[in-house]
């Protein structure tokens, strides 16, 4: 009786048509509120990444200036660390105990270090490779003391060119990666269990010896780059997913 | 019969859910043309977006209960609620999914500004749609329960009873 009893009081609240209707409202908030944020949490997790990336090398290229000095910023694949420290003479662009950092970064784990069709964390990821001859010295950024960055010698870490075509979709801003590689720290999203295809590359001297830092998303297939390229271009940035 | 009369009436909820679903693109389509941009989402538009959008829910489940729940009398020009409630959800609905588009579309290419085309629709919204949501789901409200007209014969109490039929 006690179980009759409480079906029906159970059956008067939640078959009530009240109810019915406050939780398809409920539903239908809370599976579009969820499909919007997914996708803007996605977006914005790779830009706040790819944004704090930039804002170091940024930051060392200004203590570069500000202090006359080298100044070196070096990402470090395994532990996904970003640090900068000036690089005191003799110049070896390597972190000695008594230099001290000068700003550090951590790149989130929903972001990878993955170039465009490389692995994660592979060589190409990080390319500022090969310093003074060296080839140890891999994954930094050095700045002279005038803001003019050192060229890295690898052949992976050389300069983007142009693209052919400038397009709605490659604009004049956009450099073209060829596959040999371009120099630049690249980031990738997660989908998931996979990586995402969205990639961005933070970059110094893309065109010229200024020092220029850039941040460029690259464009997949089947948006608007121009056929046989990698090309990267600046905003507004077109996604995957 | 019963079939030819309760189907239509059934639509109540997809009308309160149409409104409440499609209040999402006029603010959440700014948010997502934003990631387009260096910028990052900032976290005061985020919150903004996202209250609109449940104020619009709340404010249209609580006025679909008050017009069920309400006794008072309607003026004759709304003696239709069902009817008239539907057209305006689906005027509602259709600005909704209109300003979407405009922003989707256009609010890129418009320079920022105190007028920005993001401000011009969340105004548009709070003075149009969102008083038209609150009047749209009272008269469904409204429009679901069958008020029988008052016989001379009987006494008050039985008169004004209600006799709640489904959404």
């Amino acid at each position: 009786m006690s179980d009759s009893g409480a079906r029906t009081g159970f059956g008067r609240v939640f078959k009530s048509i009240e109810t019915v209707v406050a939780m398809a409202i409920l539903a239908s908030a809370c599976l579009f509120a969820g499909a919007y944020f997914y996708t803007i949490l996605r977006r914005e997790r790779i830009k706040a990444a790819a944004q704090g990336v930039r804002a170091l090398v940024l930051a060392a290229r200004m203590q570069a200036v500000r202090r006359e000095r080298y100044v070196v910023l070096a990402v470090d694949v395994d532990s996904r660390e970003v640090v900068s420290w000036i690089d005191d003479p003799p110049e070896n662009f390597l972190r000695d105990p008594s230099e001290v950092s000068l700003g550090s970064y951590r790149i989130p784990d929903s972001v990878e270090l993955r170039s465009v069709g490389g692995d994660v964390g592979g060589p190409d990821s990080v390319a500022f490779d090969k310093y003074q001859w060296n080839e140890s010295l891999v994954d930094r950024i050095v700045f002279r003391g005038d803001g003019s960055l050192v060229i890295p010698q690898a052949v992976n870490s050389r300069p983007p060119v142009r693209p052919r075509a400038v397009t709605a979709s490659v604009t004049s801003m956009s450099i073209h990666c060829p596959p040999v590689g371009c120099r630049g720290i690249f980031l990738a999203d997660r989908s998931g269990r996979r990586i995402g295809e969205n990639v961005f590359r933070v970059s110094v001297d893309d065109f010229g010896r200024t020092g220029k830092v850039s941040l460029l998303k690259w464009l997949p297939p089947g948006h608007g780059g121009i056929a046989g390229e990698r090309d990267f271009t600046p905003p507004p940035w077109k996604w995957v997913n | 019969m019963d079939a030819n009369t309760k189907q239509p009436r059934r639509t109540g909820w997809v009308i309160l859910v149409l409104m409440a679903a499609t209040n999402f693109l006029p603010w959440m389509e700014p948010l997502i043309r934003e990631t387009l941009s260096a910028e990052l989402v900032g976290a005061p538009r985020l919150r903004l977006s996202m209250g609109a959008c449940l104020l619009g829910g709340a404010l249209v489940a609580m006025c679909w209960l008050a017009g069920r729940h309400s006794s008072s009398p309607l003026p004759r020009a709304l003696s239709r609620p069902r009817l008239i409630g539907f057209r305006i959800a689906l005027g509602c609905a259709a600005m909704n999914i209109f300003c979407g588009a405009i922003v989707a579309r256009y609010a890129a290419s418009m320079p920022p500004g105190r007028w920005s085309l993001d401000v011009i629709i969340a105004v548009v919204w709070f003075v149009a749609v969102l008083p038209g949501e609150v009047l749209s789901s009272y008269l469904t409200g409204r429009g679901t329960v069958r008020r029988p007209a008052p016989e001379p014969a009987l006494p008050a109490e039985t008169a004004t009873r209600e006799m709640p039929i489904e959404a």
